[in-house]
């Protein structure tokens, strides 16, 4: 057996990684290939999906069965296939994700999980939330990187993502004479709807009105900056989804400063209904120095354990500072933990 | 003395739960249970430098001496040579596969305490073509005797025997 040189061994290690990496496995045909041929036998099929791409000599060939040293069930393409000599390559083009483009893929928002997601939060200053999941730090992520920051329209998108995990929803019903009415089944709504925002696909619309008996709601085409006049035709498929909040403008501050006013539906969390200013009196005074008024979102039981989402406007000095003025200003018994603070 | 008390005082009963002859300190004398963890199909290249990992309840921490096919198998650790050490735990070998012939081949794993063999454990395939070995290679100058710069410039893999 010849012995393989330290250089060339290197080299060869470095080449499998590189190619593991982001580069393409091939083999050779050890026997001619004719146009029609429907196996393809070849040196080695090690590594290769069982079903998969094939390209020879620039012609796609899906197959579906590997052996040993064999593909079978190659799809020939009468237009272009040809037939191809011995020792022709054969290379795998089945690789739509290789590890350098997971390693890509680690560096966006919207295909990052777990602990990529993480770092990817953390290099841009956004740590996640305590016990949020992938799914709603992702939405959380989406917007608070690429969001215009202290429109009252990013704030939306960002307790819509905060609490994308709690929102309610279901299919809904029109009727031509009322387009901006949805019709479901008795109780299905209630008065703690009015107005929250309603999305339907990637539009959002404002809860005007419940029916009393829960069967209806009228959404608001109003003139918002994040609603819009609704029609849904004439159908019996319209998917909904109401996140557990509402917002609402305070007329007397900057814009992008908001209320928010939680509305769970689940029985674990808590009373149907919060007001920030029932839990905080003090809201408008959490401004000296017109520093921007922080919000905050209620996730649990407020009376046992409450546990806060709260996050700042852009100029807050510090987050200590926040903590501090909030902690002033929340009624005596509560207990406040931050979660996260996060720029908006 | 009795053989089942030597080194460890007097052991009562000559069945612990570990197998025979057990000593208290685990079972120095068998390897049970053992397979080949990865690769998962047991399929290795037949240039070698695939490392292969045996799972199992194992004797001893080591050192083992692993063979494939007639031939010593590297540990793959700087400075350990061909003696191959089980991790902390004892539930699994680590080794690196040496260039072999296409086939099916024999494991055979052996300790000062005995040995044991895993027939028919591994079956070398040939080897695929990583298209950045080639890449590498055209790198350097063609004094170096690196092998083919183009696949195309390689032999091709037709048969069983071991290549040069």
């Amino acid at each position: 057996m010849a012995s393989i040189g330290i250089l060339d061994g290197l080299l060869k290690a470095f080449g499998e990684e590189l190619t593991t990496l982001h580069g393409e496995l091939s083999t050779r045909l050890t026997a001619p290939l004719a146009a029609a041929d429907v196996v393809a036998t070849v040196e080695s099929t090690l590594d290769f999906p069982d079903a998969g791409v094939l390209y020879l000599e620039g012609e796609r060939v899906p197959y579906t069965s590997r052996a040993e040293t064999s593909f079978g069930g190659l799809v020939r393409n009468p237009l272009i296939a040809s037939a191809h000599l011995a020792g022709t390559e054969v290379a795998d083009g089945s690789r739509s994700f290789s590890q350098l483009h997971r390693l890509r893929g680690d560096g966006l928002v919207t295909r990052a999980a777990g602990s990529a997601l993480d770092r990817l939060g953390w290099r841009h200053g956004e740590r996640r939330p305590l016990a949020i999941p992938d799914t709603a730090y992702r939405a959380l992520l989406r917007v608070l990187l690429y969001l215009e920051r202290g429109l009252l329209s990013s704030l939306l998108r960002v307790l819509d993502a905060a609490l994308l995990t709690q929102s309610r929803s279901g299919v809904a019903g029109t009727l031509l004479p009322q387009p901006n009415r949805l019709l479901a089944a008795l109780g299905t709504f209630s008065s703690q709807d009015v107005g929250r925002p309603l999305y339907v696909g990637e539009r959002v619309y404002r809860v005007r009105e419940v029916a009393a008996d829960g069967s209806s709601l009228d959404l608001q085409p109003g003139a918002g900056v994040w609603w819009c006049a609704g029609n849904f035709g004439d159908g019996n498929d319209v998917s909904y989804r109401i996140p557990p909040f509402r917002v609402l403008e305070l007329p007397d501050t900057d814009p992008g400063i908001v209320l928010v006013d939680l509305v769970f539906s689940g029985s674990s969390l808590g009373p149907p209904s919060y007001l920030l200013g029932d839990i905080l009196p003090g809201v408008p005074e959490l401004t000296p120095g017109g520093w921007p008024l922080g919000h905050e979102i209620l996730e649990d039981e407020l009376e046992d354990g409450a546990t806060f989402l709260c996050w700042y406007l852009p100029g807050l000095p510090d987050e200590d500072l926040f903590r501090t003025m909030l902690e002033e200003v929340v009624a005596a018994g509560v207990d406040v933990r931050l979660n996260s603070l996060l720029a908006v | 003395m009795s053989a089942l008390s030597e080194g460890f005082g007097h052991l009562v009963g000559t069945y612990g739960g570990w197998g025979d002859n057990d000593t208290g300190y685990g079972d120095p004398f068998h390897v049970t249970g053992a397979y080949v963890l990865s690769p998962a199909d047991g399929r290795i290249p037949d240039d070698g430098g695939a490392v292969v990992r045996l799972a199992g309840a194992f004797a001893t921490a080591g050192p083992y001496t692993v063979t494939l096919g007639g031939k010593t198998c590297r540990s793959g650790v700087a400075g350990r040579a061909s003696a191959c050490f089980t991790n902390t735990a004892r539930t699994t070998l680590a080794f690196v596969a040496p260039r072999l012939a296409p086939g099916d081949h024999d494991l055979v794993l052996e300790w000062a305490g005995g040995s044991e063999t895993l027939t028919a454990a591994l079956r070398t395939v040939r080897r695929h073509r990583a298209s950045e070995v080639y890449a590498l290679r055209r790198l350097l100058p063609p004094a170096r005797r690196l092998g083919a710069r183009l696949l195309d410039d390689e032999r091709l893999l037709i048969g069983s025997e071991e290549l040069p």
